[in-house]
Formats: C-alpha cells, sequence, structure tokens
C-alpha cells in the first residue's frame, strides 16, 4: 500500500466512543456496541488492539501499557466452548506476549480438552490480572452467533472470569443486533450474570461524523494516487452518510468508472457491489427493524411504528424527526426498490 | 285467608333467612378449590360441592385441583458439553393440604400462590431436577468413543442412559414437588415430548451414522428403539405413526436409517399407554423442520439501546 500522509483515522476518531470504551476499561466496567453491519468498527479494535498510530497515550495516560485489548472474531468460532477459549487464550497470549510468562501448574491435569482451554484461559488472565496487576479488556467482535448460540453455562464462564479478577477484566461486545435477543433461546436477560455485565451499557454505535468520514477519504484517495478531486469527495460522503464500508465500495466504483450521469444515487445504485452492501445492511437488522425500513422508505409508515424509528435513529439509521431522512439516499433508494 | 297469610309468612321467612341468617353457599365445581379467609386472615381450603361459608368469610382465590399431565419446556440444558432442551409432559395435581399435612404454618404458606405463580414454579422445580439428574448421568456414562456424537446419546428419548436420566428426574420431584404445594402422579410416567438440539449439533451426521453410532454404544436395544431414538435425533415428531393392517391388527412405523418406512407388527413394545401422543390421532412420521424463533421487538426490548453522548 502507498505510504499516506493522512492517517486511516484522526486522533479524535469515534471520539465519544473511544473516550466511553477507554474510561470503561480502566475501570473494569464491561459495555457493549450495537452497530450495522460495515459500520467501520475494524478500525476501533484496530486502534484499542494495536494503535498503529500511537494514540493511546492521549486517552489512557499513564494507564496506557498495563491495559491490554486482546480481540477475538465471533465469525472465526468454532462453535465449541473448548474453540472459544482458545481463541481467547491465544488473543492473550498475542497482545501480552511481552509480559512474563505465567508458571506451569503441574498439579492439575484437565481429563477434558474444553476445561484444560478455560483452565490454561483462567491460568493466564489471573495471572496478569492478580500477580502482573495488568488490566485486560476482551474485545468480543463480531458477538452475534455466540450470543445466539450459547449455550448459556458457556456464555456464564466470562462471568466466573471476570469475578475472579474484578475492576481488571472487563469485555467490549460488539454485535449488529441487540444481545438479548440474539440469546432469547437461552433467556440471556434475567438469567445470564455476563449478560447484567453490560445489561446497562448498550449502545448504538452510529456512522462516521463529518471529520471521519472526510479523513477516510482522504486516506483512501491518497493511497490510490488522489485520482478524485474534493468535489468528488463531497459527493460521495453525502451518497454515503457515513458509512465506512459504503464509503470504500462507491470511492472504489468512482475510481474505476466515474460516474457520467449527475444522478449519482440511479447510478451507484445499479452497482451489484452497492446493491450487495446495502443488503447486507438491512439484513443485519433485526425483521421487526426491517420491516420498518421498509415502510419508512415508501412513506407507508405507520403510528405503531414509531417506536422502531425512534430506535433507528438512535442506530443512526434515520434522522430529522419532522420528514425522516436516511442516512444515505443509495440506501434509501435502495430501500424502495427492495422487492425481497 | 289464614292459609294464605300462613303462606305468606313461610315466604317471608324463607326470604328473611337468606338475608339475615350469618351464612352463605357457594357450589364449587369438582376441578376446583377455594382459598376462604375470615376476617382478612387464612383460615380454610374449601370444597368440592356445596361450601357454606359466614359472612365473616370471603373466597380470596381459587385453584384448579385436577390431576392432569402438562407439557413443561425446559432450554438451556448442558449434559456433557452437549446444550439441549427438552418439553417433559408429566401429571401432577395441586393439593396443599396433602403437601401441609399437620403444619397450618406451611399450609398458609402454600395458599399464596395462583395457579400461574404455581405453574412456574413447578418450572423451576423441574429444571433443578433436570440440571440435577444430568449431572449425575453425565457424570455416570461411559462413551464407546471418543466421537463428540457419543456426549449427545445420554440426551435421547429412549436410550436405557436417558431412561435413567428420567427415573432421577421422578425422584427428586416427588421429594421437590410437594415444597409448593403439588404433588406428582408417580403413576403416570414422565415423558419426553420435544427434543430441541441445535441442527449445528447434528448437521453435520447422517442418519446412517447416527444408527451405526447407536447400535456400537447400545447393541441390546431392538431395531424399534434404535430407529426411534434416531428419528428423535433428525427431529421427527415424537409421536408414532399408527396404522391398521387389514385382517392384522395393528402395527406401527419408524424411519429407518435410509429414510424409509419399517413397519413393527403387533404395536411398539414400549408401552404406548406412556405416551399421552398415542391417545391423538396417528400423525404423518415426517421430519419437521424446528420452527425458527419468531423475532419480534417490544417496547422493552427497544429501550436497551443507548445513544454515545
Amino acid at each position: 500500500m502507498t505510504n499516506t500522509i493522512t492517517p486511516r483515522y484522526g486522533l479524535t476518531y469515534r471520539q465519544s466512543e473511544i473516550t466511553l470504551i477507554c474510561e470503561a476499561a480502566k475501570s473494569g466496567q464491561s459495555l457493549c456496541f450495537v452497530g450495522i453491519a460495515g459500520t467501520g468498527k475494524s478500525n476501533i479494535t484496530n486502534f484499542l488492539h494495536s494503535d498503529p498510530y500511537n494514540y493511546k497515550p492521549h486517552w489512557l495516560g499513564k494507564e496506557t501499557g498495563t491495559i491490554h485489548f486482546p480481540v477475538i472474531d465471533g465469525n472465526t468460532w468454532d462453535q465449541t466452548p473448548e474453540g472459544l477459549w482458545k481463541q481467547l487464550l491465544a488473543a492473550l497470549t498475542e497482545t501480552t506476549q511481552h509480559l512474563p510468562q505465567p508458571p506451569a501448574d503441574a498439579k492439575i491435569t484437565q481429563l477434558y480438552q474444553d476445561q484444560k482451554a478455560l483452565s490454561d484461559l483462567k491460568a493466564r488472565v489471573n495471572w496478569l490480572c492478580q500477580e502482573q496487576k495488568q488490566q485486560i479488556m476482551f474485545i468480543l467482535d463480531d458477538f452475534d452467533r455466540i450470543l445466539q448460540l450459547g449455550p448459556l453455562p458457556m456464555l456464564e464462564q466470562f462471568n466466573a472470569l471476570r469475578s475472579e479478577n474484578r475492576g481488571r477484566l472487563s469485555y467490549l461486545i460488539f454485535t449488529k443486533k441487540l444481545p438479548h435477543v440474539l440469546g432469547r433461546n437461552h433467556e440471556l436477560k434475567g438469567n445470564s450474570k455476563f449478560y447484567d455485565l453490560f445489561s446497562n451499557h448498550i449502545y448504538a454505535l452510529g456512522l462516521y461524523e463529518h471529520e471521519d468520514a472526510r479523513q477516510m477519504l482522504t486516506y483512501l484517495n491518497e493511497g490510490a494516487g488522489k485520482p478524485l478531486g474534493t468535489r468528488d469527495l463531497t459527493i460521495i460522503e453525502s451518497l454515503t452518510g457515513g458509512h465506512a464500508r459504503l464509503i470504500k465500495v462507491i470511492f472504489e466504483l468512482w475510481r474505476g468508472a466515474p460516474p457520467e450521469t449527475a444522478d449519482f444515487v440511479a447510478y451507484f445504485l445499479e452497482k451489484n457491489d452497492v446493491r450487495d452492501e446495502c443488503q447486507r445492511i438491512l439484513r443485519g437488522l433485526h425483521p421487526g427493524e426491517q420491516e420498518v425500513a421498509l415502510r419508512v422508505a415508501r412513506e407507508e409508515e405507520t403510528a405503531d411504528d414509531q417506536e422502531v424509528i425512534d430506535h433507528l435513529m438512535r442506530r443512526g439509521l434515520l434522522s430529522n424527526p419532522g420528514k425522516l431522512e436516511w442516512f444515505s439516499p443509495v440506501f434509501a433508494a435502495f430501500l424502495r426498490s427492495y422487492t425481497g | 285467608m289464614d292459609i294464605f297469610l300462613v303462606v305468606l309468612f313461610v315466604i317471608a321467612g324463607i326470604i328473611a333467612a337468606v338475608y339475615l341468617l350469618p351464612w352463605q353457599m357457594q357450589v364449587v365445581p369438582e376441578e376446583e378449590r377455594l382459598v376462604v379467609y375470615r376476617l382478612g386472615r387464612f383460615n380454610r381450603i374449601a370444597g368440592p360441592g356445596l361450601v357454606r361459608m359466614s359472612k365473616l368469610e370471603t373466597v380470596h382465590r381459587t385453584f384448579n385441583a385436577v390431576d392432569k399431565p402438562r407439557n413443561i419446556r425446559i432450554d438451556g440444558l448442558f449434559m456433557r458439553g452437549v446444550p439441549f432442551g427438552y418439553t417433559l409432559n408429566l401429571w401432577y395435581r395441586v393439593d396443599p393440604v396433602a403437601t401441609a399435612g399437620d403444619d397450618p404454618a406451611q399450609l398458609t404458606q402454600l395458599i399464596h400462590f395462583d395457579d400461574k405463580e404455581r405453574d412456574k414454579l413447578v418450572g423451576t422445580k423441574v429444571r433443578e431436577a433436570l440440571v440435577a439428574s444430568a449431572t449425575q448421568v453425565g457424570n455416570e456414562y461411559k462413551p464407546a468413543g471418543d466421537a463428540y456424537f457419543y456426549n449427545v446419546l445420554p440426551i435421547v428419548p429412549g436410550l436405557p442412559i436417558n431412561d435413567r436420566l428420567l427415573t432421577l428426574v421422578r425422584e427428586k420431584l416427588a421429594q421437590t414437588l410437594p415444597t409448593i404445594g403439588a404433588i406428582l402422579n408417580q403413576a403416570q410416567p414422565i415423558t419426553i415430548v420435544g427434543l430441541n438440539i441445535s441442527d449445528d449439533l447434528i448437521g453435520s451426521f447422517s442418519r446412517e451414522r447416527i444408527t451405526t453410532l447407536l447400535r456400537e454404544q447400545f447393541p441390546g436395544l431392538s431395531e424399534e428403539v434404535t430407529l426411534e431414538a434416531v428419528g428423535a435425533i433428525a427431529g421427527i415428531d415424537m409421536g408414532r405413526t399408527r396404522i391398521s393392517v387389514e385382517n392384522s391388527g395393528n402395527a406401527s412405523v419408524a424411519i429407518d436409517e435410509q429414510g424409509g418406512a419399517r413397519i413393527f407388527m403387533g404395536g411398539n413394545p414400549r408401552s404406548t399407554a406412556a405416551n399421552p401422543t398415542a391417545a391423538q390421532p396417528a400423525k404423518p412420521a415426517v421430519a419437521q423442520p424446528t420452527p425458527a424463533p419468531v423475532e419480534t421487538l417490544s417496547s422493552a426490548d427497544l429501550g436497551v439501546l443507548k445513544r454515545v453522548k
């Protein structure tokens, strides 16, 4: 990749969210962000885990070196408890490999593989938190399927781990749907102490603000040798409404073949990549959200839809209560043309 | 005239008796019982039949006292690393008087629950019994091999290890249900009428492979029971199809490892009286896909999400 002057994201990238996360990490509080597909959470995890631009001291101060953010990707989970513990342990080991290693415990031999994997994870977490006085915030990315499938006893182990390391261990969970709805099969809400850890801290991960969207476009443009002018970037920003993946998709399409029509919405709506991304966004919503979204797009919403509309506004998909507007005119057009 | 006056006085007397005498009558159906309070405090359980109450007494609530079967669904169970859920059918009746015995304080505690609350408590007791029994059976079980599927077998209805699980559940419920004013009918079996296993868990196993593993683990099982177990795992309706063979009496049908029908003459060797579904009209033995849970968002659901300030 071409070395760009503009970093992929700036110091004040997602300022509100990063502030919240860092405060939570310092105090050992867990939290969850619910964001639509493609909303750019990879930059958040990248910043917390790797910090390529060395922004962390600005947010974490003198605790920068003692707070660690191992990341696991729920999409690569093999649907077994053993697999999950191994993922967590591998992520933690990779993130803290520069720290002293715990001594091996020869007294206990676990008979079952999943118990061994959990035991190894516990040993490492306890060593880091209790002996080395470190703080850990596990980033559980794309955690939808894990919450949905469980089982509940597996999820409760997260609470058990945290109980042994109160104030030093916490979780940052990313999902596309509401976590308690995902976990409805095993009644996550009301039955799960793990859910209780973050139940009062479930936030909507909205779309990029203007500064972050413009930073991303500038970064992409510089990386491609500045094929697009300022006017083009401004149009892309207004077409995509701060949706990170749509920004990337439309930027690449424009760079490959600049539109020759002024009807940019219709032009890009015809492109498969754009339709695919819009479809991903729509399918990532709850069915109830999808239904209301389609009605709103066709101006067929009813009074009963108001609660869901408010909810979609909290998620950043809709704005302007007086005359509802979608974050992206391309997405709005997609919804109007959507036939299922 | 005198006779007329006498009749008038008698009628007036009856009317006065009804309104002025200090008691009231109520007819209570066979399946109900009344919780009677006197001056704001629990006095007694009354019914069925004609119940006489003083004007100082009120009926605080009624409850259903019928001994009948109920289906109770319990999810979120866990045995040997396998997540699963059951819908159990069990018979019980609500009888706080019998369960409290000679302890009036205990009776006073037990009458506070209405039918809905008590059903919830029964569900809790069933869950407790299942969790404890699953743990015990999971520890006792010796799988025939290392394949993950062997860990699934103890939860499969019809297999001997699963019968052991149900026996333990029955023993525990016989002890714990009376503590909430209910009595298990031990003359009726506890039956698994629904088994919930994740499709992902079973998806990679063909029906033939499942059948092979079952035969390895339980070589003494009859063919019919083996196929019934395979059907349960594959999600086929737990009820058994019955067909009438002309001049040959009844027979039963199960789906074999290739998906074809196998007919067993002379009915099910396992008592069909134990299967409450046998009392229902015969259903076709077609695999029913587990319906996806309907995902609706309530006001409470929508209120969970906060905006970052």
